[in-house]
């Protein structure tokens, strides 16, 4: 692997409002699908897009069968912890995040950012879906804000 | 192209040519951009049918009707040797 770009990413799911969002996720995706649907939805891009999205998409994608292994992936999201392993990527690393990201914010892949070695950083204007959102060229890097 | 490089053998003066070495290095060189594309496409395919069935692409694949593509295949006569006419 010659070069590396992680998007929306995190090191530790140890953090307590990780752990609420999450645990809260999941317990509405087993509930009701459509629950977990309007939560994840809620979650998945800024609120500038998803309010562009209209209502009649909105409500379309709610409706929508809930995708194959979503629980599991929901539950896997409770249990990361790979900060020994991104410690050891040798590859030139672009760090991505969303500046409107409320299911991963800043602060986890900032931490995420600062353990692997060849790391560049950039916030672009965007929720969790930066790539959705932002699809486009690299946008210039810079420094992450302390 | 291996059977083209293999009659040349026979046939030294030919070999020795320099419109057919340069035949024969555009010949290579269409095939490996060929192969490239092939496997391109085959590669945007794969990440393309990944992403829309993962988190958080998954919400919008269904409002912007992306769906599944298939990988490109070959069929085994598209596969065989390229006919070389003089």
């Amino acid at each position: 692997m010659r070069r590396l770009v992680l998007v929306a990413g995190w090191a530790d799911s140890a953090d307590p409002r990780h752990q609420l969002v999450f645990s809260t996720w999941a317990r509405l995706e087993r509930d009701c699908s459509e629950l977990g649907n309007r939560f994840g939805l809620s979650f998945a891009v800024s609120p500038g897009f998803l309010t562009a999205l209209g209502p009649g998409t909105i409500a379309e994608i709610v409706r929508q069968p809930t995708p194959p292994d979503t629980d599991r992936r929901i539950d896997l999201g409770l249990r990361i912890d790979i900060r020994d392993a991104v410690a050891t990527i040798t590859a030139p690393t672009l760090v991505v995040s969303g500046a409107h990201d409320f299911l991963v914010p800043g602060y986890q892949t900032r931490v995420l950012h600062e353990l692997i070695p060849q790391r560049e950083y950039v916030e672009l204007d965007a929720g969790h879906a930066a790539f959705l959102e932002r699809p486009g060229p690299r946008p210039r890097t810079r420094s992450p804000a302390r | 192209m291996k059977t083209l490089f293999a009659v040349t053998e026979h046939y030294p003066v030919l070999k020795a040519n320099e419109n057919f070495l340069r035949l024969q290095e555009e010949l290579t060189s269409t095939e490996d951009r060929i192969a490239y594309s092939r496997q391109f496409l085959n590669d945007s395919v794969q990440a393309l049918n990944t992403k829309i069935e993962t988190f958080p692409a998954v919400f919008l694949a269904g409002p912007a009707k992306a769906t599944r593509r298939d990988y490109f295949h070959a069929e085994e006569a598209d596969r065989g040797n390229v006919e070389v006419r003089f």
